[in-house]
């Protein structure tokens, strides 16, 4: 009732001040709004890479994640320009060029797929779920898989956590939707500053408060009441990919693997550090999605990578080639550490470490020296950030 | 070299909170070691945690991090993020079942060998919830009061004192308690001092905030003195202290209590703007 009575008042902060069905009207574009920039235009960006992807990982969930991972790192790509080179008002210069970017992306990936379609290319996304394929006892483990996210849903919707992050990160979105500056404003206090270099590399503040302009919704409720929405399944999406992916020839245990990846989170808060703690007491913020998204889908495209180099090999052996390369694979790895870049500046060193140390392995298990060469390159963009990073500090 | 390595220990142990959480872990990583039997699973769940926790408590490792984020070693236990703890907990688990169903498959009926694997399910659902701990109990988490996630006192005072459109923003001071909040809310409402003052572990100091932290009494002289050199026209005081003088014996107008917090309009700082 209080959350209810809440929403009117802050539609009311928005500048609606009229009849109640006015505000009911405004509520629902709000919603439509949400829908738009956090779903659907993401989904039409993910459709680009999905032709490269193999054909048993195209999957609505996948398209998703590409989406994301082409997003925020375009999202990077036009603001840190924008405030390094951009002296007034850069953040509207930024919104101008980055809804731009992403009306051709998005019409590039639906344009892709049409045209895939008319070419008889187009394979069908696979539902990542299909209810009538899985026993009763798996259908009871799926109920109790989805009803332990629900409750993470509605913890995160009617529950608040304090964090003193939030006065820098929530309020930096905040200061850039209301001031149309970025990172030129001290979040804490509103005093003037001089480029705040250490944290405008890492943009996600900004997005948050595109998204904010692009919706007309305050930044704060978008941070703490709407973002979980996204980034929570995200993060399901991911995980279960990975489980899909080790359970390939157990697929009955894979909604008792989710379950336990549920619990894992609910029940992982052993202490403030953990990245479970991150994940459901401070979804909103960088470090949260690189310690939950990004690292798992590094795992997971790893992952996938190497299976299915090792497939090609067994098909080759056994005189089956089949046309099929990872570069889709390895492309979206590429995106993924450019998106640890967006969320914050310390994952770009520690995903770049933890593909350094899992190619390390996988070249010796593989015997193959390329693996690690790929790596490499695979880790440029973390370098180039690097650099910018401690040529902008010195 | 030992010093940097015992950092670690404790950044360590504090990560893991002294739960059981990372016995779990570790017995899931002894448990892979032996019985995950693809050389790519064991390099991706097996040798690169094993690794990365031989490069944490490493203390070249640790030298390095510090010097590459700018001296911030207080982050140091980031680095065990890189360690997927919770996919390896929950694929030994369900691997660990499916093994016993294997193994136990022909010496007893299939029925009795689902209700062992259902069992060893089961078992770590509890152990999962026995050894962890559950993140909605935490003393940082309360029911959220607005679709903000905000105090709503704090909402009730900035509507108080904000701007109108079209209006210069605002100079103001808040109690500590208070200063995290304000500016999530909005921005037009600037401080004397936020949270970089308030955070202990940064030990910073500003004139304003000594004077509103005192442990029980508030010099109002002393404040007016500093916040009208700075053309502050808001004052907060805070619910549970005592103040030297009423704070209208210096001109100051009291617009409203709200949950205690006495808020004050300064006339005279306005008109010296």
């Amino acid at each position: 009732m209080r959350i209810g009575l809440n929403l009117q008042i802050a539609t009311c902060n928005l500048g609606i001040k009229n009849s109640e069905t006015e505000q009911t009207v405004m509520i629902v574009v709000k919603i439509l709004g949400i829908i738009l920039w956090m779903f659907v235009l993401p989904f039409c960006i993910g459709l680009i890479p999905l032709r490269w992807i193999p054909k048993e990982k195209k999957n609505i969930g996948v398209v998703f994640i590409a989406g994301y991972v082409i997003m925020l790192p375009m999202c990077w790509l036009v603001t840190v320009p924008a405030i390094l080179l951009v002296k007034y008002s850069s953040f509207l210069v930024m919104v101008r060029i980055f809804t731009v970017g992403m009306a051709i992306a998005a019409a590039a990936g639906v344009a892709l797929s049409a045209w895939a379609v008319r070419k008889k290319q187009w394979v069908s996304l696979k539902p990542v779920f299909r209810w009538t394929d899985v026993s009763i006892e798996e259908k009871i483990e799926w109920i109790l898989f989805l009803a332990l996210i629900a409750f993470q849903l509605y913890k995160a919707f009617t529950l608040t956590s304090f964090d003193g992050d939030d006065a820098e990160y929530v309020a930096q979105s905040l200061v850039t939707q209301q001031s149309n500056t970025m990172y030129l404003i001290k979040p804490y206090t509103g005093g003037t500053t001089s480029l705040d270099i250490r944290h405008s590399l890492a943009v996600l503040p900004i997005w948050i408060a595109y998204v904010g302009r692009m919706t007309g919704i305050h930044t704060t409720i978008l941070a703490h009441s709407v973002i979980p929405f996204v980034f929570i399944p995200l993060t399901y999406v991911v995980y279960f990919e990975i489980g899909k992916q080790l359970l390939r020839k157990k697929k009955e245990l894979l909604p008792a693997f989710m379950v336990f990846m549920a619990l894992l989170q609910i029940f992982g808060n052993v202490s403030i550090y953990t990245n479970e703690t991150f994940f459901l007491t401070r979804t909103w913020q960088g470090k949260s999605l690189a310690a939950n998204f990004v690292l798992p889908l590094i795992v997971c495209l790893l992952l996938w990578i190497f299976d299915k180099e090792n497939e090609h090999k067994t098909r080759k052996e056994g005189r089956l080639e089949e046309k099929e390369n990872t570069f889709g694979l390895w492309l979206l790895l590429w995106l993924a550490n450019m998106t640890a870049g967006v969320c914050t500046s310390m994952v770009v060193f520690l995903g770049a470490v933890m593909i350094a140390v899992i190619a390390f392995w996988m070249m010796i298990a593989e015997r193959k020296f390329s693996v690690l060469i790929k790596a490499g390159i695979v880790c440029i963009p973390n370098v180039a950030y690097m650099i910018l990073y401690l040529l902008l500090h010195i | 070299m030992y010093g940097i390595f015992m950092e670690s220990v404790v950044i360590f142990k504090n990560y893991t909170g002294n739960r059981l959480t990372i016995i779990l872990f570790l017995l899931s990583l002894v448990f892979l070691l032996f019985m995950e039997k693809d050389r790519r699973r064991r390099a991706i769940f097996v040798y690169t945690p094993l690794t990365l926790l031989f490069l944490f408590f490493f203390p070249i490792f640790r030298k390095v991090f510090v010097r590459l984020m700018s001296g911030e070693g207080d982050t140091y236990y980031r680095v065990l993020w890189l360690i997927p703890m919770g996919i390896i907990i929950a694929y030994a688990g369900v691997k660990l079942a499916a093994l016993l169903y294997d193994k136990l498959e022909g010496r007893i009926s299939s029925n009795q060998g689902n209700w062992m694997k259902r069992a060893v399910l089961a078992a770590l659902a509890i152990a999962i919830a026995f050894c962890g701990k559950y993140v909605y109990a935490s003393q940082y988490m309360s029911k959220a009061e607005n679709l903000y996630h905000l105090p709503q006192t704090v909402i009730d005072i900035c509507d108080l004192i904000a701007p109108e459109d079209g209006e210069e923003r605002i100079w103001s001071v808040f109690p500590t308690d208070l200063v995290y909040f304000v500016r999530q809310y909005d921005t037009d409402i600037q401080m004397l001092y936020g949270r970089e003052m308030v955070e202990p572990k940064w030990q910073y100091a500003e004139p304003v905030h000594t004077i509103m932290n005192n442990p029980t009494i508030i010099d109002i002289e002393e404040l007016l003195k500093l916040t009208r050199e700075r053309y502050c026209t808001y004052i907060v005081l805070p619910n549970n202290k005592e103040v030297t003088q009423a704070p209208e014996n210096f001109g100051l107008e009291l617009l409203d209590t709200i949950d205690g917090y006495p808020v004050y309009y300064d006339p005279v700082a306005a008109s010296t703007k």
